[in-house]
């Protein structure tokens, strides 16, 4: 006497083959957007910096200091930040951000900075990069 | 069953890279606007009442998207190009071109690139997406302020 042949376990064979490829594709998704996510608020945070020390460069007290005021700007958002205050990125330090002060113009960019994103980094030397020229505070 | 997984599938896949593509170029505008601001500013500064102002003001715009700090977009790999600066003396009527340059104070960059789209690209003919972004930034007495 043989059994009849059922179709149940080959429901289950597909339904893990199919976990197995969605987890992949949503992985990807979620990936992709976390990076954008992150990418864009380092965009928003370089340029804060270096509208920050477009305004601020007309009456620096030292270029160390102003880079310094700059460098936490981009990072926490605030020229002199608060002792738990957090980096708009998971990871960023003032130390990943280079500030070119020019007499005409103050550049802002990450240098050596690893954005995480969960399954794997991107590597962030030389961008997001902004350039404002100096207009000084006084008219604002 | 089959043919429903296979339709949810596609859906699926489809819905995923359309968030995918508009993200992308929700993110470029962001650098695209950073690099109009910055540019509209420069150009401000240098407007001075004169042709020459002029012309200087176009290369003060075009010279932040050059160089070891240039900007960039497309999360930062791919060069600024499509830059049009047009001036204006009451923040209404703007010219490519002006003929006088006399009372011209305010300057508007707008910048649009082609954002390269994936997913979208079944809908052909559409390879890329016009992303653009505009600033405008008057000139002071002194210096320039953004108006915009």
């Amino acid at each position: 006497m043989t059994r009849k042949p059922t179709r149940a376990g080959s429901a289950l064979i597909e339904f893990a083959g199919s976990l197995v490829l969605l987890s992949g594709v949503f992985a990807g998704v979620f990936q992709i957007g976390y990076t954008f996510y992150n990418y864009n608020a380092l965009v928003s945070a370089v340029r804060a910096g270096a509208r920050y020390a477009s305004l601020e460069q007309a009456n620096p007290a030292s270029d160390a200091e102003a880079a310094q005021a700059v460098k936490n700007m981009v990072v926490y958002g605030d020229p002199a930040p608060v002792g738990n205050a957090k980096p708009v990125a998971p990871g960023l330090t003032p130390s990943h951000v280079e500030v070119t002060l020019a007499p005409k113009s103050a550049s802002v960019t990450l240098r050596g900075f690893e954005l995480e994103t969960v399954f794997a980094k991107v590597k962030l030397d030389g961008r997001p990069a902004v350039t404002f020229p100096v207009t000084g505070g006084a008219e604002q | 069953m089959l043919i429903a997984t296979c339709v949810a599938l596609v859906v699926l896949l489809a819905l995923a890279g359309f968030t995918i593509d508009v993200g992308r170029m929700y993110l470029i505008r962001n650098e695209l606007q950073a690099y109009a601001d910055s540019a509209a500013l420069s150009a401000a500064l240098e407007l001075n009442g004169t042709d020459s102002g002029i012309a200087q003001s176009c290369a003060a715009a075009n010279r932040l998207a050059t160089g070891p700090n240039a900007m960039r977009w497309d999360l930062g790999t791919q060069p600024i190009t499509n830059v049009t600066a047009s001036f204006s003396g009451d923040a209404k009527s703007w010219q490519e071109h002006p003929k006088q340059a006399g009372d011209l104070r305010f300057v508007r960059i707008v910048v649009a690139e082609p954002a390269p789209v994936i997913f979208l690209r079944i809908f052909q003919p559409f390879s890329s997406v016009n992303v653009a972004a505009a600033g405008i930034a008057a000139k002071t007495s002194a210096s320039a302020r953004l108006i915009r």
